[in-house]
């Protein structure tokens, strides 16, 4: 079930109304069934995947707690392995087997490896992830095993989050369905607004330069430079709104029925500098690398050339984590190069502002920082869009030739640009000028009910109804 | 009642109040605007759905608006003729045009163009009925084929915003500018001819036969039947196409069956071996202006045959 949909609007009237009308300890179940039938929206049948590495989980969880020494480890890893196991197999599998098949081609071997056609579950990676949080959490004592079945499923599937986030830690979300949750008209309304800002996000501006990117890059031979760099600008700004969307939408959703989760996303596009960008950007798949990956192998407390190992590794595994393809892993790599160029040249950016002046132009140097930041992810962005390898070269060759003209397909280009100049306007408000010009939190109940419809009759008037899915679903 | 509750079912009150008065307002502006300018420049829907008196009309996707010569076609039958084709439209908008027409007058002749994939599932056929979405509340021969768009339509189109969707800048350029390209497709009766000619022809396998959709296969009937029922002399074309068709495609079998059946008309071109010249294309699909006037005198000497 896709959020921008109206089967959606219906299904969370009914829960939202079901829950608050529902006796306290029958809302767990509630929300458990409801979750249940917005996953099995999609395919049926892989609920049962979900429910076998749940029920491992839970028993695992329990045991982790009551064993020590090599026992809890041996837990650790069977958990571990069942949940990377079916990751792998509906994930990596075919990527696998082609490395395998390509590798035995070259010393002249014919390999038969069959390849997998089942579809990847929805939002897999995102609760295996969720699921191993737990498990590691429980493992290092910092979180309770959880005994009741139901609770525990419910933390693994809860419906607004479970198929593309944020991806929680059992410390911030089992705890709240603990909780008796009281009607609060400021949660219900605080967590409307930020769903409409979700659904202005995802159908007026990421869904609109779908449109144009979709065309872009499905033919990059045909496609003009100037038209392929555009739509490389557009497709950073796609996959923000796609993705920052449908979080805001989770957020506001479980906000309306009481519940807090992670913030995901915090303005990434007015980051200064690469490192800041990824404190910004999918927050809680970046916490989760640091936590339980970055930081095991050493993090920073090891010796130099380590940490630049470490840093390239991890956010390489995080480049596969989103697709498994050659073009993710160097999307990971290249983000990881980035933060250690960025390391390698830390005192250098110092000793530059000072001589360029602009230490005393303080807007300027801002502005520039943001703008190259923004650029060094918008080409990174090129190797997660195109299709394979050969196209992300081909749109790197053709944007420095900058050559031909810009497509502008009637009217799209135009709608594009008012959706980005909205959220732009928007964003630098927020991140510069919080306290000012407030609208959406104005004291006056007039003007705060009137911005919210004139967002409403935006999204009416230039949302794309007919849209695809949310991006990150394939992950 | 929780006072809480109460908090919240005034905010909402008052958001839903001041929605309906925004949607209500925006939408009565838009709609002012969108059917002020002159129907005859620039809005071909417009002009077919409410002013249209031809006696004959072409109907089709943008092979019936780039193929049919107006001017030609009037001088050979002596009879008036307006292109209705639309780019981006297929057969629920054609028929939707000829709904539009038969409840202000019955022209005597009709000429259909389908393509040769007319009725393969194509999601897209659904997703264009948007330019009608402006004509819901004029034309309510018509709503039965809009609300066919998606499941919730309906609930959509409770809103007067809606039907303006992503119309915003057009309605704009076309108050505020005249389009010098939609005054010249006037002067030519709805036909927009095509001038360059492509370069490279498409090889290979064009057409894949997919999955047909009974919906489309009921439409065109349900447009022949209609057509019949009134006497409109009815003829059904499709048009050349640049790359050669290994097999004919289950549009063609399925569409000359109904009109053998139903004793219309039926004409295929779309691997008539005169057309498969680059000189007379535009693109693999769409013919130029040479390759309109020859199909055009071709599609005459059919009509006369038949007569």
């Amino acid at each position: 079930m896709l959020f921008n949909s109206i089967q959606f609007l219906i299904f969370f009237i009914t829960v939202v109304t079901a829950f608050y009308l529902t006796p306290f300890k029958w809302r767990w179940l509630l929300l458990l069934v409801a979750s249940c039938y917005f996953y099995m929206a999609y395919i049926p049948v892989y609920i049962l995947i979900l429910a076998f590495t749940i029920t491992i989980d839970y028993f695992v969880g329990i045991y982790l707690e009551r064993t020590k020494g090599r026992v809890k480890k041996l837990l650790l890893i069977v958990s571990i392995l069942s949940n990377i196991g079916i990751l792998g197999f509906y994930k990596y599998y075919n990527f696998i087997a082609g490395i395998i098949s390509a590798l035995l081609g070259h010393v002249g071997y014919r390999s038969n490896i069959p390849f997998s056609h089942f579809i990847l579950p929805i939002g897999l990676s995102f609760h295996t992830f969720q699921a191993l949080s737990y498990i590691i959490e429980v493992y290092r004592g910092n979180q309770k095993a959880e005994k009741h079945f139901g609770i525990y499923a419910l933390y693994v599937m809860f419906f607004p989050q479970m198929v593309a986030g944020p991806i929680e830690r059992p410390q911030n979300i089992i705890y709240q369905f603990y909780e008796r949750r009281k009607f609060d008209a400021g949660n219900v309304s605080s967590g409307l607004t930020l769903m409409l800002r979700g659904f202005f996000k995802k159908l007026v501006v990421a869904d609109r330069i779908a449109i144009y990117v979709n065309v872009v890059y499905k033919d990059p031979v045909g496609s003009d430079g100037k038209t392929i760099l555009v739509a490389t600008i557009l497709f950073a700004f796609q996959i923000y709104c796609d993705f920052s969307g449908y979080s805001d939408i989770a957020i506001g959703a479980a906000r309306v029925l009481g519940f807090k989760l992670v913030t995901n996303f915090n303005r990434p596009y007015l980051a200064r500098n690469v490192s800041e960008f990824w404190k910004r950007w999918h927050i809680s798949l970046t916490t989760w690398f640091r936590d339980y990956l970055y930081i095991p192998m050493g993090g920073n407390k090891v010796k130099l050339p380590m940490v630049y190992f470490n840093l390239f590794f991890v956010f390489t595994v995080s480049g596969l984590w989103h697709g498994a393809s050659w073009n993710f892993v160097i999307w990971g790599a290249l983000n990881g190069f980035y933060l250690i160029f960025l390391k390698l040249t830390k005192k250098f950016w110092p000793v530059f502002f000072r001589i360029t002046y602009l230490d005393k132009l303080p807007w300027l140097k801002i502005s520039l920082q943001i703008i190259v930041t923004t650029s060094f992810i918008t080409i990174s962005w090129v190797f997660f869009r195109a299709n394979n390898l050969s196209d992300a070269l081909i749109i790197l060759k053709k944007i420095v030739a900058f050559n031909g003209v810009v497509m502008r397909a009637e009217y799209q280009l135009f709608y594009c640009f008012i959706g980005i100049l909205i959220l732009l306007i928007y964003e630098v408000k927020t991140e510069y000028f919080n306290r000012k010009f407030s609208l959406f939190n104005s004291s006056n109940i007039f003007i705060r009910n009137l911005s919210l419809v004139l967002v409403v009759i935006t999204i009416v008037l230039l949302g794309v109804f007919d849209g695809g899915q949310f991006i990150y679903f394939q992950f | 009642m929780n006072t809480n509750l109460k908090v919240i079912i005034r905010k909402l009150l008052l958001f839903l109040a001041l929605l309906v008065v925004v949607d209500y307002l925006a939408g009565s502006i838009l709609k002012y605007f969108y059917f002020k300018h002159d129907p005859l420049i620039g809005a071909s829907t417009a002009y077919v759905a409410n002013y249209a008196d031809q006696k004959l009309l072409v109907i089709g996707p943008s092979h019936a608006l780039h193929h049919y010569i107006s001017k030609q076609l009037a001088d050979s039958t002596h009879l008036s003729c307006y292109n209705a084709g639309a780019n981006g439209n297929y057969l629920l908008y054609s028929y939707a045009m000829l709904k539009c027409v038969l409840k202000r007058y019955t022209p005597k002749m009709i000429i259909l163009d389908i393509r040769a994939e007319e009725f393969d599932v194509n999601p897209q056929g659904y997703d264009h009925l948007s330019v009608l979405l402006p004509y819901y509340d004029q034309h309510p021969e018509i709503r039965s084929i809009i609300v066919q768009r998606s499941r919730f339509e309906n609930i959509k189109l409770l809103s007067k915003t809606y039907p303006f969707n992503s119309q915003l800048l057009s309605i704009l350029n076309r108050n505020i500018y005249k389009n010098k390209n939609e005054f010249k497709a006037d002067s030519l009766s709805g036909f927009i001819p095509l001038k360059d000619t492509i370069k490279t022809k498409f090889t290979g396998e064009y057409y894949k036969d997919v999955r047909t959709d009974p919906n489309y296969i009921h439409i065109y009937k349900e447009f022949l039947d209609d057509c019949l029922k009134r006497r409109i002399k009815l003829y059904v074309f499709i048009s050349p196409i640049l790359p050669e068709m290994h097999s004919q495609t289950s549009t063609i079998k399925i569409a000359l069956k109904i009109a053998n059946d139903t004793h219309v008309p039926f004409f295929d071109f779309s691997n008539d071996y005169r057309f498969k010249k680059n000189i007379y294309f535009f693109d693999n699909e769409h013919m130029n202006i040479n390759g309109a006037k020859l199909f055009t005198s071709m599609v005459i000497e059919k009509i006369k045959q038949v007569k």
